[in-house]
């Protein structure tokens, strides 16, 4: 599958969070049992929250350790059935913890130096970056500056990573909102950032999907994405006269490329 | 660079066929496309 799209050119991103199911039959949930890995609650277990794979425990990425295990995971070696065109999306990196307070840990858990999650929680997604950045760096020997999507930043991941505004609505208060949201981030430093084009929750009727992929050409970061509920919205999968437009509004951002 | 190119992605492309589907698409109706995009299902249990 990866060879029908880089025979064309086209790359593959994977998604790849933070959290690890607490599996015994899963070698990087027992590494990090074994070694002390996961981050602790106050009382120095494993802290476990529930996330998308059920049960699942949170590397502390604020030990250089942990970073550097995690990012030896995307190596050739380690991650088969990748290539070197294969590029990262790090999600959930808030993190976030369904069963949590405010959807993330608790503030009392226990990362690497005895900090407390309060003091730290905003740089937990910058870690994992430091960490994914490292590792598909040291995969091409540095020869390509890695891609990497992130949800959660702060002041600095601009240099490893691109971001995007989150789950949003198909909605025409969202479009708008998408434009304020990225001039504030570039204004912060985040230039590279942009808003799922159409909307992740709910399906986006013809105009708006029109609208959003012709104002989206001119952000920074190009994606279309949806939530898994929602209708298929390939643009061929509309009417030819919205398939045209979108096509014309993606053709348009090619054409000012070279420019930019 | 790629990245600054159009990203197509949803949660989530059913199967290897699909993505292949979608790639080819792009192509039959000319519409250019640089990355695609895989979430959480691909994985083995979401590990």
């Amino acid at each position: 599958m990866i060879g029908n799209l880089t025979a064309k050119g086209r790359h593959l991103t994977l998604i790849i969070d933070p959290h690890i199911k607490r599996d015994n039959n899963y070698f990087f949930h027992n590494d990090c049992t074994d070694r002390g890995y996961y981050t602790k609650n106050k009382d120095g277990k494993d802290y476990e929250g529930w996330c998308w794979p059920g049960s699942a425990s949170y590397p502390d990425l604020f030990n250089p350790e942990v970073r550097k295990y995690f990012g030896d995971q995307y190596l050739l070696e380690n991650f088969k059935g990748t290539t070197a065109d294969v590029m990262l999306w790090n999600d959930m990196n808030e993190p976030s913890v369904f069963n949590g307070p405010e959807v993330t840990m608790l503030k009392d858990n226990v990362h690497h130096g005895g900090w407390e999650h309060r003091d730290v929680h905003n740089l937990y997604g910058h870690m994992q970056l430091m960490s994914t950045y490292d590792g598909l760096g040291r995969r091409s020997k540095w020869s390509q500056r890695p891609f990497i999507l992130t949800r959660a930043h702060f002041a600095g991941s601009q240099r490893l990573a691109t971001i995007w505004t989150g789950d949003n609505l198909a909605d025409w208060g969202h479009l708008a909102a998408s434009v304020k949201m990225c001039l504030s981030e570039a204004v912060a430093g985040f230039s590279f950032c942009g808003a799922d084009v159409g909307g992740f929750f709910k399906d986006p009727e013809s105009e708006l999907l029109e609208r959003w992929y012709q104002a989206a050409a001119f952000q920074p970061f190009y994606r279309s994405h949806a939530h898994i509920d929602t209708k298929r919205r390939e643009p061929w999968l509309f009417p030819e006269s919205t398939k045209l437009i979108i096509r014309e509004a993606i053709r348009k951002r090619y054409s000012y490329l070279p420019l930019w | 660079m790629f990245a600054l190119g159009y990203h197509q992605c949803r949660w989530n492309y059913n199967d290897e066929q699909d993505v292949n589907q979608v790639n080819n698409k792009f192509d039959e109706h000319d519409i250019p496309m640089d990355t695609m995009w895989l979430d959480i299902e691909y994985t083995d249990s979401k590990k």
